[in-house]
C-alpha cells in the first residue's frame, strides 16, 4: 500500500500546477532577476571603462604638470584584466553638462585644485558609485601626495604610499567564491527549500475527516493513517527536493553562479533543508486551525524567514546578529543560508555542523509530532 | 431471520444545546436497501457519520456486522464502502488513478486491485473517461466517479449519503440502477436522501427521520398504510364556490377538501370509487372543470400527515 500511495502522491504533487509553478518558477525568476541586477556589476568588472569627463576650472588645475598627475592617477585605476576603469576626456563645463544630459558620460570631475576635486552626476547607479569611490580614493591619495611633498619624499615613496582601491568587489577571507552577492543566492536556495512547507501543509487536512472530504475518505478506509501520512510526506519532500535541485542546477549551470565549496555538500544541505521544511509544514498542518490561518503561518515562515535572512535586504541579518542573534539561530531560512555560507567560507566547520544539527533536530521533532498526531479518532464535529 | 448488519441503539448526539440525534434507533438487515428519508437537518448524515465513527456521540451504541464500531476498527471498515454527499477525489489524478488510489486503501494485491478498478469503471460506465481528470467531467460523471471510488473494493455494506444531489435526471437514473444492481450482487445498502421518489423506487425498507429520530419505519406500502389518506382526487379548475366545497366534504370517505391555485385537492380515506362520486357531484351541480385524476398517497403524504409539514422544500 505504501509504495502505491507514494507513487500516487508523487503524481498528485507533480501535477499540481499551482504548486509546481510557484515552487519552480518563482525561485528561477527571482534568481534571474538577482543575476540581472548583479550581472551589471560583473559586466563592469570585466570589460567596460566608465565614460567620464574632467573639467579644469582653475589656473592651478590647468597646469600641465598637475593635469598629467591627475590623469595619471585616474588612468592607473584598472580592472583585473588591465582595462582602465575610467575613460576620461577633457571638457568645458558647458560641454560636460551636455554630455551628461545626453548620457554620453556617467559623470564628470570638476578639478578646483590638485587636492580639491568634485564629482557631478545626474543619477545614482553602479557606475556613478564607482566614480564616487574613485573620487574618494583620489582625494585620499592627493592628501598623501601633498603631505609627502611637504615632507620632501621622493616620487617612488609617495607612489608606494598611495592606494588604488578595489571599487567593485570585496575580498573574502577564505573560501572559493569571492563574490559578495552570492549570499543573495544562498538565501534564494534556502527559500526554495522552505517552500516545501507549503507543499506538506496540505497533508494533514487531506487525511483528517474534520478538515476535508478527502480526509473523510481516508479516515473511513482501513488504511493506516500513519502510512498514508508518511507516503504523502515522503512524496511532497521528494518532489520538493527535485525542485530545489533544479533551481540549484539553474543557478550553477545556467547562470554560472559560483557557490564555492563542495557541490556534494551543497546538494546534501538542500536535501536536509527541504526535509526540515517538509516536517515544519507537516507540523503546522496538524494544528487545529482554519486553513487560511495555517497558510498565513506557513507564508510567514517561508517569506518572512527569507526576509529576515536577508533575501530582500542583505544587511538585516547582520542587524539581527548584533541585537537579536537568537533570531538568526532559530530562523530556518537564516540557518540554511548560514550553512551555505559556512560551506563556502570555511568548507564546513563548526558553523556548518551547527546548522546541520539544528535542521536535523527540528526535522526529527516535527516528524515525530506528525506521526503521533496521525492516529484515527472520532471527531466531535465535522 | 436475516443477519443484522447495522444496529443503532438509543443514539444521542448533541452540539452544545442542539440535539442532532435524539435516541435514534436502527436495525438494518443483510441484503436490504434501507432508506433514511428526511428533510435537510433531520439527522440523516449525522446518523451515518456516527455509524462510521467519524463523529463521536454522547450516548447509545453502534454495532456493525455484530461488533461494536470504533474509529480504529479497520477490520470492519474494510467491509464498508461509503459514497459521501460531497465529491471527494483528487483533481490531479485521472478517473482510473483516483479509483485505484482509493481502492489501494482496501486492497493491497496489485492484480486484484487492477481487476476491481476495471470492474468499477465498467459498473459506473466511465470507460470512455478513464484518462480524464475530474475537472473535465460533468457533474453527473463526477458523481459516478465518486461512487466508483467508494465501491471499487466490493464492500458488503454500502452507505450512500445523498449521492444524487445536483445530478441531472439521466445520471440520476443511472446511479439508481447501479445501486439496485449492487444490492442484487449481495451488498446491503443504506441510502439517505430527501428525494422521496428515489427512496420509493429503490428502498426495501424506509425510516423517516425528523428532529434527529425515526418517526416512521416500514416498507413503502406499510408506511402508506399507517396513514389515514388512501387516495387523492385532484381536479384542475378555475373556481368553485364555498357551498360546493362543503358539498364535496359530505361525500362518503372524503375527509379533507382544499382549493388553491386552480387546483382542488380531495383527500379520501378508504372507499373504492371516490373519483366516480366526485364526478357525479360535479354533474349534479353543473360544475365545470379542466381535468380530474386520482393519485395514491406518496411518502410526502405520509410525512405530511405524521409531522404536519412537507418533506422537502418546493423546488
Amino acid at each position: 500500500m505504501f509504495f502505491s500511495m507514494l507513487l500516487n502522491n508523487i503524481k498528485i504533487n507533480i501535477r499540481n500546477k499551482e504548486l509546481i509553478g510557484w515552487c519552480i518558477i518563482f525561485p528561477i525568476v527571482l534568481g534571474t532577476l538577482f543575476y540581472a541586477g548583479f550581472g551589471s556589476i560583473y559586466d563592469i568588472q570585466s570589460t567596460d571603462p566608465i565614460p567620464a569627463a574632467i573639467v579644469y576650472d582653475s589656473e592651478e588645475g590647468t597646469g600641465s604638470e598637475y593635469r598629467a598627475m591627475i590623469e595619471g592617477v585616474l588612468g592607473d585605476i584598472r580592472y583585473d584584466d588591465g582595462t582602465p576603469m575610467v575613460e576620461c576626456r577633457e571638457a568645458s563645463p558647458e560641454e560636460a553638462d551636455r554630455l551628461l544630459d545626453e548620457k554620453e558620460i556617467s559623470g564628470y570631475y570638476v578639478v578646483h585644485s590638485l587636492t580639491d576635486m568634485e564629482l557631478i552626476i545626474r543619477s545614482s547607479n553602479m557606475k556613478t558609485s564607482i566614480l564616487s569611490a574613485i573620487l574618494t580614493g583620489y582625494n585620499q591619495n592627493m592628501d598623501i601626495v601633498a603631505k609627502g611633498l611637504a615632507k620632501g619624499l621622493t616620487e617612488d615613496e609617495i607612489r608606494s604610499a598611495m592606494t588604488i582601491g578595489d571599487y567593485v568587489k570585496e575580498q573574502n577571507l577564505g573560501g572559493d567564491s569571492h563574490d559578495p552577492y552570492v549570499a543573495y543566492f544562498y538565501n534564494l536556495i534556502a527559500m526554495c527549500c522552505l517552500m516545501c512547507i507549503q507543499t506538506s501543509l496540505h497533508i494533514f487536512p487531506n487525511i483528517r475527516a474534520s478538515r476535508s472530504n478527502l480526509g473523510k475518505r481516508h479516515e473511513l478506509s482501513p488504511g493506516s493513517q500513519r502510512v498514508i501520512m508518511l507516503a504523502s510526506f515522503l512524496a511532497a519532500t521528494l518532489v520538493q527536493i527535485c525542485i530545489s535541485q533544479i533551481t540549484l542546477f539553474y543557478l550553477i549551470c545556467v547562470l554560472k553562479i559560483n557557490f564555492g565549496g563542495n557541490t556534494g555538500l551543497i546538494i546534501l544541505t538542500t536535501v536536509i533543508g527541504t526535509f526540515m521544511a517538509s516536517t515544519i509544514g507537516l507540523a503546522i498542518g496538524s494544528l487545529r486551525l482554519k486553513q487560511s490561518v495555517l497558510e498565513s503561518i506557513a507564508l510567514m515562515i517561508t517569506v518572512g524567514g527569507g526576509f529576515l535572512s536577508g533575501l530582500m535586504y542583505g544587511d538585516i541579518k547582520w542587524k539581527f546578529e548584533l541585537d537579536f542573534p537568537i533570531i538568526n539561530r532559530i530562523n530556518p531560512a537564516s540557518v540554511l543560508s548560514d550553512a551555505f555560507y559556512h560551506l563556502n567560507i570555511n568548507h564546513g566547520g563548526k558553523g556548518y555542523n551547527y546548522s546541520l544539527c539544528y535542521m536535523l533536530i527540528v526535522s526529527i521533532i516535527f516528524l515525530t509530532a506528525g506521526i503521533i498526531m496521525s492516529s484515527k479518532k472520532s471527531s466531535k464535529s465535522l | 431471520m436475516a443477519e443484522t448488519v447495522v444496529k443503532v441503539t438509543n443514539l444521542v448526539k448533541r452540539y452544545k444545546e442542539l440535539v442532532a440525534l435524539n435516541n435514534c434507533n436502527l436495525d438494518i438487515k443483510k441484503g436490504e436497501v434501507f432508506g433514511l428519508l428526511g428533510p435537510n437537518g433531520s439527522g440523516k448524515t449525522t446518523t451515518i457519520n456516527c455509524i462510521l465513527s467519524l463523529l463521536s456521540y454522547d450516548s447509545g451504541e453502534v454495532e456493525v456486522f455484530g461488533q461494536k464500531m470504533r474509529a480504529e476498527r479497520n477490520d470492519l471498515k474494510k467491509r464498508i464502502g461509503v459514497v459521501m454527499q460531497d465529491v471527494a477525489v483528487f483533481d490531479e489524478l485521472t478517473v482510473y488513478e483516483n479509483i485505484d488510489y482509493f481502492c489501494s486503501l482496501y486492497i493491497s494485491d496489485k492484480a486484484t486491485r487492477r481487476q476491481y478498478v476495471e470492474e468499477a469503471i465498467d459498473f459506473v460506465e466511465l470507460n470512455d473517461f478513464r484518462k480524464f481528470f475530474p475537472k473535465k467531467l460533468s457533474g453527473g460523471l463526477l458523481r459516478r466517479l465518486n461512487i466508483a471510488c467508494g465501491i471499487a473494493h466490493k464492500p458488503e455494506l454500502i452507505i450512500l449519503d445523498e449521492p444524487t444531489v445536483a445530478v441531472d435526471p439521466q445520471s440520476r437514473n443511472k446511479i439508481l440502477e447501479g445501486i439496485t444492481e449492487l444490492n442484487k450482487r449481495g451488498a446491503t445498502i443504506i441510502y439517505t436522501s430527501h428525494y422521496m421518489e428515489e427512496v420509493e423506487q429503490i428502498c426495501t425498507r424506509i425510516q423517516i427521520m425528523e428532529n434527529g429520530k425515526g418517526i416512521a419505519l416500514g416498507t413503502c406500502d406499510e408506511l402508506k398504510q399507517q396513514i389515514k389518506n388512501t387516495e387523492n382526487v385532484i381536479v384542475n379548475m378555475k373556481k368553485i364556490s364555498d357551498e360546493h366545497l362543503d358539498g364535496l366534504r359530505e361525500i362518503n370517505h372524503v375527509y379533507d377538501v382544499k382549493f388553491a391555485g386552480d387546483r382542488l385537492m380531495i383527500k379520501c380515506s378508504g372507499g373504492k370509487h371516490n373519483i366516480t362520486h366526485v364526478l357525479e357531484f360535479f354533474d349534479k351541480n353543473d360544475i365545470h372543470y379542466d381535468r380530474i385524476y386520482s393519485e395514491l398517497p406518496t411518502l410526502n403524504d405520509v410525512f405530511l400527515e405524521i409531522t404536519g409539514k412537507e418533506l422537502r422544500d418546493k423546488e
